[in-house]
């Protein structure tokens, strides 16, 4: 794993630190509060978060559960709002879209992989990675289409249905889908949570290869510390906050912070 | 127990959503059989009650004997003929010791016309009848006025006085078999306590008036008033010996006339059921769909009972206790508003020209208790049948799997589907080629057939329409099909509802344009005449003999015939017999002559309507009321002069007239001279317009018009369609919006992937779409096919030909699947709006 001088994430706790899109990020939030609930009773994910998560760098989220690592990404990918406070992908801010312009976003611009439900049963593996592509009526170049999938040797499974497909082809197919239209940003939410370990350590590797080989910009919600070393950073969200980020992290450091973190 | 109940009391209201919709499906099911059963309870209920009160004092009745079967309904009028009796009968019968009074009773037809239009329109039938002066042998009480007393005196009954606004002392005018006759109302009547007769407008006028007005050979009946201490049995057999009519006791002649009386009822009555049948049929396939879902989604919950030891009864009775508190529930609901909505039911049967008997419903425990045991029962049996195969499922099975139904059709399921499939096709064909309606009870099997095939049907055509909803609507299209193959069972009964549907209409719809068709046939083919004066109802010739007369003196008018008909026995069965001026109507109508001479008419000869030349020479022997004819058959026509009950025997006018008796004209064809202008046709016209119970028509007119009888029932059903289509919308309402909350996983992964809300919309409005397209067809297909076989061989003389109403089943399918389409609309906007990841986590 190479060293990642120019990562820059930017890191306030006071807001205001930073008011527009760094040109080298691909996502970023700018005082970004989330809360859920009102009154008494309400909850606060985000407590006033600016953070970029840098293009084509493979960025790892962690932190113990509620800790607002969840949200934060949800709120960053455009599939939840913020409270207060503003998400933008690329130089796009987020809060000045309506549904429609969000959900045209989410299609060309941004790819997800999720821990479950990831497929449509009812499409074969094919129909599945170029999903996004389709909706927006394109068609996927052939090349890139090619190169997705031998990269992720699914060649052989391209016509059959998600049922057919073992958990890890499942997910392999999941990650071409978020690769195949070269968005902005990926968001992965704890991709390999379901995987067995072998499977899992794959699927970390196709991530990984994107990023290194096209400068993908990837970015990773776990609670594994041997998935978080495949990044080139890491985030630490405690308590709605970002409590730390760790360059070029391997297993064993990111397991102390945590260990930290849980005491 | 009591901790269980409050357990399911707790899930279904917890459950809101889901039962919200199923309890209105109950609901509406339960109302619509409930307010069928009372209105048909009332109906006949009124209509006996009043007869039984009406008929109270007469203790026998003689009456000529009746020949024939009795009939139907609309449409069906009586097929019967009574014989005369002897012209002094009544006085033979009042010498007879043990009587102690006996009355005349002249029954037929008049028509009451105020400032030259007639009063009353519909089924019932137009009735003039003598006033019986002894009052505990009338029918009819005096409610105001005086009874008619002198000829040109007349009373009427209180819904004909209230129709036409009219009271003692108003000036009216009666059209009766004799031509018009003017009156004065001297008082209005009730029949009983009822405001009149059921199905029936009477005019009531004195003895002294009969001869002129009815033309009768003797009276219709004679009512008879024993003596207090006359042995009965003894009595009514001295009448027996009287004459060679018919002898009927009080009571049963009270029976008799009350099955007379509802008879056109129960037809209707049978259309009612069917529709509430089908109605409760799509109830049935919601409720189980929601349980079904209900039970999946609780699978796991009680797979773990089940691991920790519960037994099967305890796992099941929850959901079946839950099941009857919904259906109980619903139930009440669904009475209350049944017996609400009898109003609603009673305006939908209007729409058939049959006037209901005002009152109030009666409401019997039996209907109540019909409409209880079904709503609750199904909604029982509808949850335990998937709560029952669910507790069966082994517990480790049940933990493990997920909560959607297996994808995979069992195959001998769809074997069984296709022997019963080709049992219905194979007892179809025998029944048509061996022309034995004993095998069409086997077409029944297709019901059987299409739910065991339901799943196959829908997995196949959602394979088959993949390709097509792809190039139409790209990956959308084809995730819209593969959804309707994710759930084969839940689709393919959310489709029977909506074949059910289809497939009546489209049979009544075949039904109706060959009915249509085969009355019109005849006209379209063999009319000549420029113009026709029809009859104000079509199954009673209404039209003043003397018109036919007045119009031919008319310039202009090049030649007029008329057609008279009477009901006459041909061997055994009573047959509308025509009566014709044979030189005059060849000038005006075709009747295609197969062989013969419709010229030998005139010397009492009788022509039939076949296409057998070898009947000529043969004699026919026909019996009407007053004589009994044996006429040689002198001509063969192809076809008769069209219209409803066209007359399968034609005789020379003069003959029909003196074995029938003067009867008014059913139809007058007018032609026009080569070049006449408009204005001769409006000189008819407006002498048509001052003729009562007398239609002008053009030749295009009463082309089109032929079998337009037929059109005030296809409003009706119209109408009953239009209830029992709100229950299939609910159902695939609810049927879309279970699917699309079992899939929010999965719709919550298109919308994060970049589905808009309006393409989701379109997903789900496609999925439904396809499906209604594939039930409409195979609705259509069956019910055409099943009408086709029906009417070939039962449809006989009337309905000679299957004519297939191209338009309608288009509009049908049309309006069936946009329906469909309309139904999943809320569904889909519901979903659209839940945010996107609560979609996700919902499917977790």
């Amino acid at each position: 794993m190479s060293p990642h001088p120019d990562s820059t994430v930017v890191e306030t706790q006071s807001g205001g630190a930073v008011s527009s899109p760094a040109d080298d990020a691909a996502a970023m939030l700018v005082g970004a509060v989330k809360r859920y609930g009102s009154g008494r009773s309400a909850v606060v994910a985000l407590d006033d978060v600016t953070l970029a998560f840098p293009a084509g760098k493979f960025t790892a989220v962690m932190g113990p559960s509620g800790s607002g690592k969840s949200s934060m990404m949800h709120c960053a990918a455009g599939l939840d709002r913020l409270t207060s406070g503003r998400a933008f992908v690329g130089s796009t801010d987020l809060s000045t879209l309506d549904d429609r312009e969000l959900t045209l976003l989410r299609r060309e611009r941004i790819g997800f992989v999720f821990q479950t439900f990831n497929l449509v049963p009812t499409l074969t593996a094919e129909e599945n990675i170029c999903l996004p592509l389709t909706l927006s009526g394109r068609r996927p170049s052939g090349e890139v289409l090619d190169q997705v999938v031998s990269m992720l040797s699914l060649g052989d499974r391209l016509h059959h249905r998600p049922l057919e497909l073992s958990g890890g082809q499942q997910q392999r197919v999941a990650v071409a889908r978020a690769l195949v239209a070269r968005p902005q940003a990926v968001f992965a939410d704890e991709p390999t949570g379901n995987l067995d370990t072998r499977s899992g350590q794959e699927i970390l590797g196709f991530l990984r290869s994107a990023v290194d080989q096209h400068q993908q910009s990837i970015v990773m919600v776990t609670h594994d510390p041997h998935a978080a070393a495949w990044a080139d950073q890491v985030v630490f969200v405690v308590d709605g906050r970002v409590h730390d980020v760790m360059d070029g992290p391997s297993a064993s450091s990111v397991l102390d912070v945590m260990k930290d973190l849980g005491r | 127990m009591s901790e269980m109940v409050r357990s399911a009391a707790r899930s279904a209201l917890a459950s809101r959503g889901g039962f919200l919709l199923t309890g209105t499906a109950i609901a509406l099911s339960v109302a619509f059989l409930a307010a069928t059963l009372v209105l048909s309870d009332s109906m006949r209920g009124r209509a006996a009650s009043d007869i039984a009160e009406a008929l109270a004092g007469t203790d026998a009745v003689v009456q000529g004997v009746e020949v024939g079967e009795p009939g139907g309904g609309p449409g069906d009028p009586a097929r019967s003929v009574q014989r005369s009796l002897d012209p002094d009968i009544t006085e033979r019968v009042v010498a007879v010791d043990g009587v102690d009074a006996a009355a005349s009773q002249w029954v037929g037809f008049a028509k009451l016309v105020v400032d030259g239009s007639s009063v009353g329109a519909g089924t019932a039938s137009d009735v003039g009848r003598n006033w019986v002066a002894d009052p505990a042998l009338n029918p009819f009480r005096l409610a105001s006025g005086q009874a008619p007393t002198e000829v040109g005196q007349i009373a009427i009954d209180r819904s004909l006085a209230r129709d036409a606004d009219l009271a003692p002392g108003d000036t009216v005018q009666v059209l009766t078999a004799t031509g018009m006759h003017d009156a004065t109302i001297t008082g209005v009547a009730t029949f009983a306590s009822a405001d009149a007769a059921p199905l029936q407008r009477t005019v009531l006028f004195p003895d002294g008036a009969v001869p002129a007005w009815l033309d009768p050979a003797a009276p219709t009946q004679v009512l008879v008033e024993l003596a207090q201490d006359a042995d009965r049995a003894e009595v009514l057999g001295r009448l027996s010996a009287l004459s060679d009519g018919q002898v009927v006791d009080g009571p049963d002649h009270i029976r008799t006339m009350q099955v007379a009386a509802t008879s056109p009822l129960e037809f209707l009555n049978v259309f009612l059921l069917a529709f509430a049948v089908v109605a409760v049929l799509i109830g049935v396939t919601i409720i189980f769909n929601t349980f079904a879902l209900v039970v999946a989604r609780r699978r796991r919950e009680s797979g773990l009972l089940r691991a920790i030891g519960a037994e099967r009864r305890q796992v099941l009775g929850g959901v079946v206790i839950e099941a009857a508190l919904v259906g109980t529930v619903a139930t009440l609901v669904g009475l209350a508003l049944g017996v609400a909505g009898v109003g609603a039911l009673r305006w939908v049967v209007g729409l058939t020209g049959v006037t209901l008997l005002t009152g109030p419903s009666i409401v019997s425990a039996t209907s109540i208790a019909i409409a209880a045991t079904v709503g609750i029962g199904t909604t029982i049996l509808s949850a335990w049948i998937p709560a029952r195969r669910a507790a069966a499922t082994p517990p480790i099975e049940a933990l493990r799997e997920s909560a959607a139904e297996p994808r995979r059709v069992s195959p001998v399921r769809t074997a069984s589907g296709l022997v019963l499939a080709a049992v219905a096709a194979v007892g179809g064909a025998v029944a048509v080629v061996g022309s034995n309606p004993a095998w069409l009870g086997l077409v029944a099997a297709v019901v059987p057939a299409l739910v065991l095939c339901g799943p196959a049907i829908v997995t196949a055509s959602a394979h088959l329409s993949a390709p097509v909803a792809r190039r139409v609507a790209g990956v959308r299209g084809a995730i819209a099909a593969g959804n309707l193959a994710a759930s084969p069972r839940r689709s393919a009964s959310t489709a029977l509802a909506l074949i059910l549907g289809t497939a009546m209409v489209t049979l009544f719809a075949v039904f109706a344009s060959s009915l249509t068709s085969g009355v019109g046939t005849d006209v379209r083919e063999g009319l000549q005449a420029d113009l026709v004066v029809t009859s104000a109802t079509p199954d009673v010739s209404t039209i003043d003999p003397t018109l036919a007369g007045r119009v031919a003196a008319l310039p202009g008018v090049d030649a007029v015939a008329t057609l008279a008909k009477a009901e006459g026995i041909v061997a055994g069965a009573a047959e509308s017999i025509g009566g014709i001026d044979p030189t005059t109507l060849a000038a005006v109508f075709d009747l295609d002559l197969v062989a013969g001479d419709l010229t030998d008419l005139r010397s009492g000869g009788v022509a039939v309507v076949g296409d057998d030349p070898t009947l000529l020479g043969g004699t026919l022997q026909i019996e009407f009321g007053r004589s009994t004819i044996d006429a040689p058959i002198v001509a063969v026509v192809a076809r008769s002069t069209g219209g409803f009950e066209a007359p399968l025997y034609f005789v020379d006018d003069a003959t029909l007239e003196a074995s029938a008796g003067r009867m008014l004209d059913a139809l007058v064809f007018v032609d026009l001279a080569d070049g006449a202008g408009a204005d001769v046709e409006d000189a008819v016209r407006s002498l048509v317009r001052g003729a009562p119970g007398a239609f002008f028509e053009t030749r295009a007119e009463h082309v089109a018009g032929s079998g337009s009888e037929i059109a005030a029932f296809g409003s009706f059903i119209d109408g009953m369609l239009i209830l029992a289509s709100v229950i299939a919308l609910l159902g695939v309402a609810n049927t879309t919006a279970l699917a699309v909350r079992e899939r929010s996983g999965e719709i919550g992964l298109l919308r994060a992937v970049g589905t808009t809300r309006q393409e989701l919309r379109g997903i789900v409005r496609l999925e439904m779409g396809l499906l209604s397209l594939v039930a409409a067809s195979i609705g259509i297909v069956v019910a055409v096919g099943f009408g086709w076989a029906l009417i070939d061989l039962t449809g006989g003389t009337e309905i000679p030909s299957v004519v297939v109403p191209w338009t309608r089943l288009v509009v049908t399918f049309v309006v069936a699947v946009a329906a469909g389409v309309l139904a999943a609309a809320w569904p889909a906007f519901r979903v659209s709006r839940v945010p996107v990841l609560e979609l996700v986590a919902r499917g977790r």
